[in-house]
Formats: C-alpha cells, structure tokens, sequence
C-alpha cells in the first residue's frame, strides 16, 4: 500500500515536471504575446516525432535527438510566430483562439496524414537501467527524464531572471508600450518567446514519448491539461505554473494508482472546477507576470 | 537646420482622425512645450515622435533621418527617448532593473555604468532604492524612475509627457530641476504639459494644440501674456 503510495508519487512528481515545461511555454506566450495558443500541443506533438525520426532515421542517441527536436521545434515556432500570428498580435483574445484552434488541428490532421495513427515508442536505451530506492523502482530513463526536466525549468527560470533577453521579455509583459519606448525590439521578443515555448514542449514530447507514446493525437488533451496549470498556477506566475504542474501530476499519478485509471484525464479538470468555487484568485494569489 | 522638424502631421485611431496636418520644430538645446486641453492629441503626437504609433500622413525628421516609417527601437538608438504619460515603470522589475532595460539601446558596458552612476548621482533616492520593486515605490519616486529610465541611453531629445501630473509641489520643483539640467548639458526637451504654468515659465517655445491641430504658437514669454491662453490655460 504504502509502496504503491510513494510509487505514485514519485511517478507524479515526473508526470508534474513534464508538464511544467508544457505549460511554462504557454504560460510565456500568455503573458508576452497575451494570445492563447491551442497549437501549443501540435508543437509538442511534432517535438515527439522529430525526435523519434531522428532516432529511427539518423540513428542518434536519445539525448541528440532531444536536442535536434528542441532545436526544430524552436525554429519552426518562431517561423510559426511570424508567418502566422504576427498579424493578429495586439487583437482581442478570441482572435488568437480561433487562429490557434485551426492550426492545431491542421497540425494534427496532417501529422494524422503522413504519420498515421498507430501510436509509436521512443525508445531511449535506457529503459533497462533500474534503480531500487527502498523498494521503490525507477528506470533510468525516468531519473534522465527527471533531471533533464528540472534542468530545464531551473534553465528557464534562471534565464528569464538574469539574462537581457530574459528581462526584456519579462518587460514586455509587464508594459508593452514602456518596452518599445525604452528601445527593446518587442518583435524580436515575440519571436523568441515562440521559439522557447517550441523548444520546451519538443523535449516535453520527447521524453513522453519515451515514458508512453508518440502518436499525432497527443496533443489534445495535454493543451487543455496546461490551461488549466496555467489558470492554477496564476497567469505569467513562473513558480505558480510550476507548482501547479505537479500538483496536477501528483492529481492524476495518485488519482490514477487509487481511483481509477480510466479517469486520470478528468481528475484536473475536476480540480479545476474546485478551484473556481473556492480560489478563483489563483492557487499563489496575484494576477502576475 | 532644426534639431526635430514635423511636418503637417496626421494620426487616426481607426476613422477617428486624432491630429491634423500638426507642423513643429525644435532647435538643439532647447525646451519646447506642447499644452492643450484633455483629448487634444498630445500624446498621440509624442507616440508617433517614438514610432509607436504610425503616423496615417506629413513627415517627423530628426537630424536629418526620417522617423515616421522607423520601428520604436531604432529611433531610440539614434538618440530621442520618451518618458510617457503615468510614468509605465514596470512594477514587477527592481529599480536597478529598470535602469538597466533603459539601456538596452547601448552596446557599451562602460558607457551603461556611467549612465548609472549619472543617475544615481541625479536621483539619490533612486540608489537607496535600486532593490526594490519598481512597483512598490511611491509616486513621486516611480517618476523619477520613469524620467531617469529615459534618460539613461543619454539621448539628444528627450519627450516628456505630463511629468508633473499628480505630484506634490516639491516633488514638481525637482522634476523642472532636472529638466532644466539636462537642457544645460546640450539635450533637447520637449514637454508636454497640462500645468501650462510651469510650461510656459520653463520653455523657450510653445505650442497649443487643440483637437488635433496647432492653435497658437510663439516664444513661450509671448504666449505667457497670450490674453487667449492666459483665459483657457493659465486660468487667469
Ligand atoms: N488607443 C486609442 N484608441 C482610440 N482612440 C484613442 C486612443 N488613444 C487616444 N484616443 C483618442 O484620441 C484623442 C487624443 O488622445 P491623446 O491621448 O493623444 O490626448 P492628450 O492630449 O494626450 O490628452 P490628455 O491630456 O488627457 O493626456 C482622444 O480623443 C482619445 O479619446
Ligand atoms: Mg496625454
């Protein structure tokens, strides 16, 4: 019982991470752009086949192809950024929905068309490698995908504090119109923050399509998954997106070993309605960027 | 040849036509002054001065480069930096951060240390400060942020936007302290005020705009006596 608790958790806490770098992208996009990005799952999506075509195509090992897949990902969002939503960046909200909701299903429907349905495996090598931790068992993919994933969220976290780039996106989202007074080129941004958003949800595929499967449909229910992290973890809030993103992990980690498996999708959307009764302010409070 | 030269300047939001056919000048080295009455366009002039906003029709020229088609941050670099309307500080970002992003514009490190230390030494408060979040200073210190954020990439124009809106009478002395000495060190000013008092008694030149277009204009000590003015700006 206990073993299958912290088991769980465990998985939970994996789960929590890969979700992170999904919803830290939109999360950026959110803020920067103040566009909704439903396409953002396609990107994941395709981050995954990238990395599986270059381990089955080029025969690289699983870490080079999580870099070629970020690395695509991150030029085709920016491409996507400007060839796509540029012209609708400072329109209402609903205009970004549409737009989105339409490329990701052009997304997936051709992805549906050249890739086919059947769900594909990553297969990263390191699967085999287990570790026992008092009797809890970890593969080393999973402790690779653990640690990279944290990488990652620190990576981030540290570039948008210190970094130029980074603070002029964080002043971007704070004031527009104070950025491009003050010289920053509020374009380049735009694009950049694209590419980062790419990227992130490319090594998220990736390693999902480690842990389970790559298949063009599976983007669908993670997008909606990160909106809700996003609406948990207050808008543009780094470290309220990344508590969120665990927190939904663990939801459906421990909801799934104790519930029922078959409900797993559900179990955030539930927490979701929950929070709007009784937190509508955000699970860390303020509206912030 | 003038330091800034617009010429029969337009702007629209939308249909709405919001300037019309606006001309103006500024010498080097001089405060000029825009005043006119809520609604009468003044900041959508000095937006579309920074290229934040396009211009539907006349021409801007500023040492002799054409600004009116100019992305926002290429004509901060080439030297005319707006402090805008309700200061726009970003709140989140620390003092020294602010600073800093005023300065982007620059690809000197050494020459962004000086400017810092010009500030700090401008604005003590600031210094004592330089931590905090922009945000949670008062309002009078968030102007002087403001005014030192657009001061800091040194330019040659700087555009000021109702800097004295909302403060005490002493913190409005130290604003007109500091106008005053960064037109003494060479740069060109060009305020946009409501207080058409403390306009008219800084500025070397003067406009009035009303609903889009320019009403009157003269040196700022004829216009101080301007029976018309001195009626509909100066209350008197
Ligand atoms: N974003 C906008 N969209 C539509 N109309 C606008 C917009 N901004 C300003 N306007 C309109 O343009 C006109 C001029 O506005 P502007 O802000 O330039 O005036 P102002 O002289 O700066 O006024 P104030 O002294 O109140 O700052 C006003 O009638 C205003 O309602
Ligand atoms: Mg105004």
């Amino acid at each position: 019982m206990w073993t299958v608790f912290f088991q769980q958790t465990l998985n939970g806490v994996i789960l929590g991470c890969i979700y992170a770098l999904i919803a830290l992208g939109l999360s950026l996009i959110f803020g920067i752009l103040e566009m909704a990005n439903f396409a953002h799952g396609e990107f994941y999506m395709l981050g995954a086949f990238m990395a599986l075509f270059s381990m089955t195509l080029l025969n690289v090992p699983f870490l080079v192809a999580l870099v070629i897949a970020m690395a695509g990902m991150a030029l085709f969002s920016a491409l996507i950024e400007h060839f796509i939503f540029k012209p609708i960046i400072g329109k209402p909200m609903i205009n970004s929905m549409l737009l989105s909701f339409g490329l990701s299903t052009a997304l997936a429907n051709l992805a549906l068309y050249f890739f086919k349905a059947d769900p594909r495996k990553i297969t990263s090598g390191l699967a085999r490698i287990r570790f026992n931790f008092w009797g809890l068992f970890l593969t080393g993919e999973r402790l690779s995908i653990l640690v990279l994933s944290v990488i990652l969220v620190l990576g981030l976290s540290w570039f948008i504090r210190y970094t130029v780039t980074g603070k002029s996106m964080r002043a971007v989202a704070q004031d527009r119109t104070a950025a491009q007074l003050a010289g920053i080129n509020v374009r380049r941004i735009y694009a950049v923050t694209f590419g980062i958003s790419g990227a992130l949800a490319a090594a998220a595929g990736t390693m999902v399509g480690a842990m389970f499967f790559v298949s063009p449909e599976m983007g669908f229910t993670v997008v909606l998954k990160s909106f809700v992290i996003v609406i948990l973890g207050g808008f543009g809030e780094i470290r309220g997106v990344i508590l969120a993103a665990i927190l939904i992990g663990l939801v459906e980690s421990l909801g799934g070993g104790f519930i029922s498996y078959a409900y797993k999708d559900a179990y955030p959307f539930i927490l979701l309605i929950l929070l709007f009764i009784f937190k509508p302010e955000g699970l860390t409070g303020g509206n912030r960027a | 040849m003038p330091h800034l030269k617009v010429e029969n300047l337009s702007a629209h939001y939308g249909k709405t036509q919001v300037l019309d056919g606006v001309s103006m000048t500024a010498e080097k080295g001089s405060i000029v002054t825009l005043i006119g009455a809520n609604g009468a366009g003044k900041s959508t002039f000095m937006m579309c001065l920074s290229g934040v906003m396009h211009p539907s029709g006349g021409t801007i020229e500023f040492e002799g480069k054409r600004l009116e088609n100019a992305h926002p941050e290429q004509i901060v670099s080439w030297g005319l930096s707006q402090c805008p309307e309700g200061r726009r500080v970003w709140p989140r970002m620390t003092v020294l951060e602010n600073l800093e992003m005023g300065a982007i514009s620059m690809q000197n490190k050494t020459e962004v240390q000086e400017r810092l230390d010009w500030s700090f030494n401008m604005f003590p408060i600031l210094a004592e400060r330089r931590r905090q979040m922009a945000g949670s200073l008062s309002g009078g210190e968030q102007q002087m942020l403001a005014i030192a954020r657009a001061l800091m990439p040194g330019p040659k124009l700087l555009m000021l936007d109702e800097p004295s809106l909302g403060l005490a009478p002493i913190v409005i002395e130290k604003v007109v302290e500091i106008i005053k000495t960064v037109r003494n060190e060479g740069t060109t000013v060009f305020l946009v005020e409501q207080n058409a008092f403390m306009a008219l008694s800084l500025a070397d030149y003067a406009y009035v705009l009303e609903t889009g277009k320019i009403r009157l204009s003269g040196s700022a000590a004829l216009l101080r006596e301007n029976d018309e003015v001195r009626k509909s700006y100066l209350g008197i």
